[in-house]
C-alpha cells in the first residue's frame, strides 16, 4: 500500500463525520412496528445489474422504447431505473394428462435381391478416390480483448490491470493448426495464440512501453497451409507511471 | 432454480458498529450528511423487511450503496445535488493547521469527482472494502472498479500535488 493511500485513508477517516447511533435503533423498531418498509432491496440497485438489467432490457426492446432508455443504463447499476421488476416465470406443475394415440398399423415391403454370379473374372482392386486439396482457409470471428486498457507497470501494483487477455475464435473446415498474434503501436511483438474454446493470448506490456495503443492482428492457419483474413484488436497502454499504486 | 438466501441483521450491533460508519460514507457520497442519515435509516429497515436474496459480503457496503443510491435519486429529481455538493465542498478561510488543509483539499477534489468515482473512492477508503467486494456489490467487473478507484487516486493526488503537501 503506498503512501497516498495511507494519506488519503487517514484523510476520509478525518473528513467523515459518523452518525449518531444514539436511540437509532429503537426508532427503527418504531417505524418497523408501524409498518414501515423503508428502501426496498429491489429498488436498491446494489448487485441488482447482474439478474434483471438484461429481462428489462429485452423488455424495452420489445415496447418499442430503447430511444431513452439506453441511455441512462449505464455500467453501475444505480443508474438503472428502480422500480423495474423481473419479469416472473410461472412453472406448471400439474400431472400430464396421458392421450390416447392411434394404433399404426405395419406394412411390410419386400424388395426383390439379386445374388451376385461368379463370372471367374478377377476384378481389379479399386483405386482409392484422388486427394481433395484443401483449399480452404480458415475463419477468424469475435477477436476481443480484456480489459480494453492495461498499464505497463509491474506486478507490484494491485490496483492496475498488467495483462490483457486477447482472444479470437478460429473455424476451418478441417482443422486450425494454430493462430499467429503479432502487434505493434507503442509495442511491438507477436507470438502464439493458445488453443481451447476460443484461441487467447496474454499480453503484458514492458514496464517500459509509453502510453499509446497497441495493435494486435491475428492470423489463424490450417495444415495445408491456408490462411485466414485477418483480424484486429486493440488495446490502450498506460505508461508504468500512470499507475499510482 | 434460484436459492433465497435469507440474511438476517443484528439491529443493534450493526446500529452501534456500523451505523456511524456508514453515515459518513453516504454523507461523503452524495454531499448531504442530514439526508444520509435518513437514507441508512430507510436502508436499514428495507433491509429487514425484504432481505436481498443473493448473499451479502458486506452488509455495511450494501447499505452504503443503497443509501446513496436513493439519496442522489432524490436529488436528481430535485435537481439540486450540484447545489448541496457545492455547499459542502466550501472551503472555510484562515485554517491554519497543514492537516486541516488537507482534508479540506481532499474533500473538494473528493466532491468534484464523478458520482462513482466518489463511490468507489468512498467504499475503499473510509469503509476499507476491497476491489473485489465492491465490484461484487455494484455488479460491475473488478477491471471497472480498478479503472474508477485509479481514476479517483489520480485526481485526489493531482489536487493534492498542486496544493503542494508532501504526498
Amino acid at each position: 500500500m503506498s503512501e497516498l493511500d495511507d494519506v488519503l485513508r487517514q484523510s476520509f477517516a478525518r473528513i467523515a463525520e459518523p452518525g449518531d447511533p444514539a436511540g437509532v435503533a429503537d426508532a427503527l423498531r418504531a417505524r418497523m412496528a408501524a409498518g414501515d418498509t423503508g428502501t426496498p432491496a429491489a429498488t436498491s440497485g446494489f448487485r441488482a445489474g447482474r439478474g434483471w438489467f438484461w429481462p428489462f432490457l429485452a423488455l424495452a426492446v420489445v415496447l418499442g422504447v430503447l430511444g431513452g432508455a439506453l441511455g441512462a443504463s449505464g455500467a453501475f447499476t444505480s443508474d438503472i431505473p428502480a422500480a423495474v421488476e423481473p419479469p416472473s416465470v410461472s412453472v406448471e406443475t400439474g400431472q400430464p394428462t396421458a392421450t390416447p394415440s392411434p394404433t399404426a398399423t405395419p406394412t411390410v415391403t419386400v424388395t426383390p435381391t439379386v445374388e451376385p454370379v461368379e463370372t471367374g473374372q478377377p476384378t481389379a482392386e479399386p483405386l482409392p478416390p484422388a486427394p481433395v486439396a484443401d483449399v480452404s482457409g480458415p475463419t477468424l470471428g469475435g477477436a476481443s480483448r480484456s480489459p480494453s486498457e492495461v498499464f505497463a507497470a509491474d506486478s507490484d501494483a494491485p490496483y492496475c490491470d498488467i495483462v490483457s487477455t486477447i482472444s479470437v475464435v478460429a473455424n476451418d473446415n478441417v482443422a486450425v493448426t494454430g493462430v499467429l498474434i503479432s502487434w505493434t503501436g507503442v509495442e511491438s511483438g507477436s507470438g502464439q495464440m493458445v488453443s481451447g474454446p476460443s484461441w487467447t493470448y496474454s499480453f503484458n506490456p514492458a514496464q517500459t512501453t509509453p502510453t499509446g495503443d497497441v495493435t494486435f492482428t491475428l492470423i489463424a492457419r490450417d495444415a495445408a497451409g491456408n490462411t485466414s483474413a485477418p483480424a484486429t484488436t486493440t488495446v490502450k497502454v498506460w505508461s508504468a507511471g500512470s499507475c499510482l499504486i | 432454480m434460484q436459492t433465497e438466501v435469507t440474511v438476517q441483521l443484528d439491529l443493534d450491533h450493526f446500529v452501534a458498529h456500523e451505523y456511524p460508519k456508514v453515515v459518513a460514507a453516504v454523507g461523503l457520497i452524495t454531499g448531504d450528511r442530514q439526508g444520509a442519515a435518513d437514507a441508512v435509516q430507510d436502508a436499514i429497515l428495507g433491509f429487514i423487511s425484504s432481505p436481498p436474496k443473493q448473499p451479502v459480503k458486506n452488509v455495511a457496503a450494501w447499505i452504503t450503496v443503497v443509501a446513496s443510491n436513493r439519496v442522489r435519486d432524490a436529488y436528481r429529481r430535485q435537481g439540486a445535488e450540484q447545489r448541496a455538493l457545492a455547499k459542502l465542498g466550501h472551503v472555510e478561510e484562515g485554517v491554519a493547521d497543514a492537516v486541516e488543509v488537507l482534508d479540506i483539499d481532499v474533500k473538494n477534489a473528493l466532491m468534484q469527482l464523478p458520482t462513482q468515482q466518489r463511490q468507489v473512492a468512498t467504499l475503499h477508503y473510509l469503509l476499507d472494502q476491497s476491489v473485489e467486494t465492491i465490484a461484487e456489490g455494484l455488479g460491475v467487473s473488478e477491471g471497472t472498479v480498478k479503472t474508477q478507484l485509479h481514476r479517483a487516486r489520480k485526481a485526489l493526488a493531482a489536487r493534492l500535488r498542486k496544493e503542494d503537501h508532501h504526498v
